[in-house]
């Protein structure tokens, strides 16, 4: 026993290792693909930039002295080497338009947003799994249906629609709820709703025809035939059999989340990365459009590597390659 | 189904699908013709008749500028429905290349193919996208370019798992073994066995793009104005929310619908093209 959990532990190790490297790749990749976006980019950022700034179009002398500044004049590899040499100290760069520093805004922000993703998550969870287990333990009855029905409607609702209907019934007809900002829990609701609606019918859908699925299985059934509750069949072979699927969606829908807050954090006027991110792409602010590209995927690969994690302990089959 | 009878039953027992299904290819039927047909300007304003409620003029009554709402929720379904459409050959097409490269050569090339796939898959393409359009800056081609590009590497894996399934599986090797060409065993019976998977990915992918073209439209940043586009509409929608519900209510609904009956008809294409998995 202690040797293979040795040999376990060391394989696990070794698969880790192997995920972080490949996860460390991708940032570079990711971080290099948004980073020659600026190579892309129609205009000449300095132009534009300093005539916004100044108000009139800039004199060549300006340009040159805006791209030293800025270290615009140097080759493509060299400046996102240097990008790269003050990202990994957690210095992201400055925004062209405000001047100040993406780390900064960030670092005020990104709570925001993970509350709201949280919370969300949360609800969808303790909504979700519980209404599927009541589906599929109701299976072909009109429940079942009902429940299916106000699933589909859940994916297909555009969450900003539901966001006016929601604003339009709770803020400015009934007057319960706020329509934008934070500062209380009932700030929450309301963006939470749009958010997590989605959510909450995918997990729904997964739980049901997961346990539905494994129902239908010869060895559940020949179980089920010898004597074995349907309660019994559910704990012993269901929930087991549906840990895995359920945990894998769980984190897809958390990186869905996190996108998803980009429109909902607008909606709502919401102070999170989203809100930041909608407003550098609109003032076409390079710097920091590239700092929260990278941003981004650094989150959404911390979430994989969890995942994966997450499949080790909860699943000891689990193949590591 | 053989006979006529299972297809009804099926329409019985799946109501809530044919529904969806049967709006959204109305919807897509009267986005195609009726901006075609009818000689309203869906940008035409006339202040005197803002904020209109339905009548038999104007259908869906008016927007804030007066201009019609049936001809404008339709015109920019048609835009909707040909952005996602361009986006979805381009997306089908670069996946299918590249999981047919990856699937049929193996080796280094593989690798290299599924690692960028992995790349792309690591992260949401919404944010990709805006990067994109942030950079470029919002239009038609932009917004198609920004889409396509975020959009096919879910193709080239699919294509790629299935070329991998099929390439051991017995019919193609006896078609090799009989001397048949690489090309022509990828042409007679690797693409028709691609078809159905495809497909069932494709149908489900309509609404999901033109939920992303709303989305950014919503923003700002997709079709920009005076195009009428559902997101955009929404947008000019909210100070009037109060004032009635006809300017919010349409362009949700339409994206409602899309998406709704384009999961649909996903769902009952692959409930038909695989009759033994999805039998419980």
């Amino acid at each position: 026993m202690g040797v293979s959990y040795l040999i376990k532990d060391k394989i696990v190790f070794r698969f880790f290792l192997r995920r972080t490297l490949w996860s460390i790749v991708v940032l570079l990749v990711v971080s290099f693909m948004s980073y020659t976006l600026i190579f892309i980019a129609p205009g000449d950022p300095a132009t534009i930039l300093i005539g916004k700034q100044t108000g009139r179009f800039p004199t060549p002398e300006q340009v040159a002295q805006f791209r030293t500044e800025y270290g615009l004049d140097k080759p493509l590899l060299v400046q996102y080497y240097n990008w790269l040499k003050q990202a990994v100290q957690g210095y992201l760069g400055q925004s062209f338009r405000t001047g100040t520093s993406v780390a900064s805004e960030v670092r005020v922000r990104f709570g925001n947003t993970l509350l709201l993703v949280t919370v969300t998550m949360l609800v969808a969870i303790i909504l979700g799994i519980p209404s599927g287990l009541l589906a599929a333990w109701f299976k072909d009855t009109f429940l079942d249906r009902f429940i299916h029905a106000l699933s589909m409607l859940a994916v297909a609702i555009p969450d900003f629609w539901l966001a006016f209907l929601l604003i339009l019934l709770f803020s400015i007809v009934l007057r319960w709820l706020p329509s934008h900002g934070i500062g209380s829990a009932k700030h929450l609701i309301l963006p939470v709703i749009c958010l997590g609606l989605a959510n909450i019918a995918r997990l729904n859908r997964l739980t049901r025809s997961g346990l539905v699925g494994v129902e239908g299985e010869k060895y559940v059934l020949s179980a089920r035939a010898k004597g074995l509750t349907r309660r019994t069949a559910w704990i012993k072979h269901g929930f087991p059999n549906i840990a895995v699927p359920i945990v894998t969606l769980i984190f897809t829908l958390f990186s869905g989340a996190i996108a998803g807050t980009i429109i909902i954090e607008n909606v709502f006027a919401w102070p999170g990365i989203g809100f930041y991110f909608v407003e550098a792409v609109n003032y076409r602010d390079l710097p920091v459009i590239q700092a929260m590209v990278a941003l981004y995927a650094a989150v959404f690969i911390a979430g994989n590597i969890l995942a994966d994690i997450a499949y080790v302990i909860i699943d000891p089959r689990i193949r590591l390659d | 189904m053989a006979n006529f009878t299972p297809r009804l039953l099926w329409i019985r027992h799946n109501l809530f699908h044919s529904i969806g299904i049967a709006l959204a290819l109305l919807l897509v039927a009267a986005s195609l013709i009726y901006p075609l047909v009818s000689p309203i300007d869906p940008t035409k304003q006339n202040l005197l008749a803002s904020l209109q409620n339905p009548s038999r003029e104007h259908l869906l009554g008016t927007d804030h500028l007066g201009r019609d709402i049936l001809i404008r929720v339709l015109t920019a379904g048609r835009v909707s429905i040909t952005a996602s459409f361009i986006v979805l050959c381009i997306s089908l097409i670069l996946g299918t290349v590249v999981g047919m490269l990856a699937g049929l050569t193996g080796g280094v090339i593989d690798e290299i193919c599924m690692r960028l796939v992995d790349v792309f898959l690591s992260f949401p393409s919404m944010i990709l996208a805006l990067a994109m359009i942030g950079t470029l800056g919002p239009g038609f081609w932009n917004l198609i370019l920004a889409l396509a590009i975020t959009w096919w590497p879910p193709y080239a894996r699919l294509v790629r798992s299935k070329v991998l399934a099929l390439k051991s599986s017995n019919y193609i090797i006896a078609a090799g073994i009989l001397g048949a060409s690489k090309l022509y065993i990828m042409r007679k019976h690797l693409l028709p066995a691609l078809i159905g998977p495809v497909t069932v990915l494709l149908s489900l992918d309509v609404g999901f793009v033109i939920l992303s073209i709303a989305g950014l439209g919503f923003l700002g940043l997709g079709i920009q104005p005076p195009a009428p586009e559902w997101g955009t509409m929404l947008v000019d929608a909210r100070p009037f929310m109060q004032l009635g519900l006809q300017m919010v209510l349409p362009p949700g609904l339409a994206i409602l619908i899309m998406i709704l009956g384009f999961n649909s008809l996903s769902e009952a294409l692959d409930e038909w093209l695989n009759p033994k998995t999805n039998a419980r």
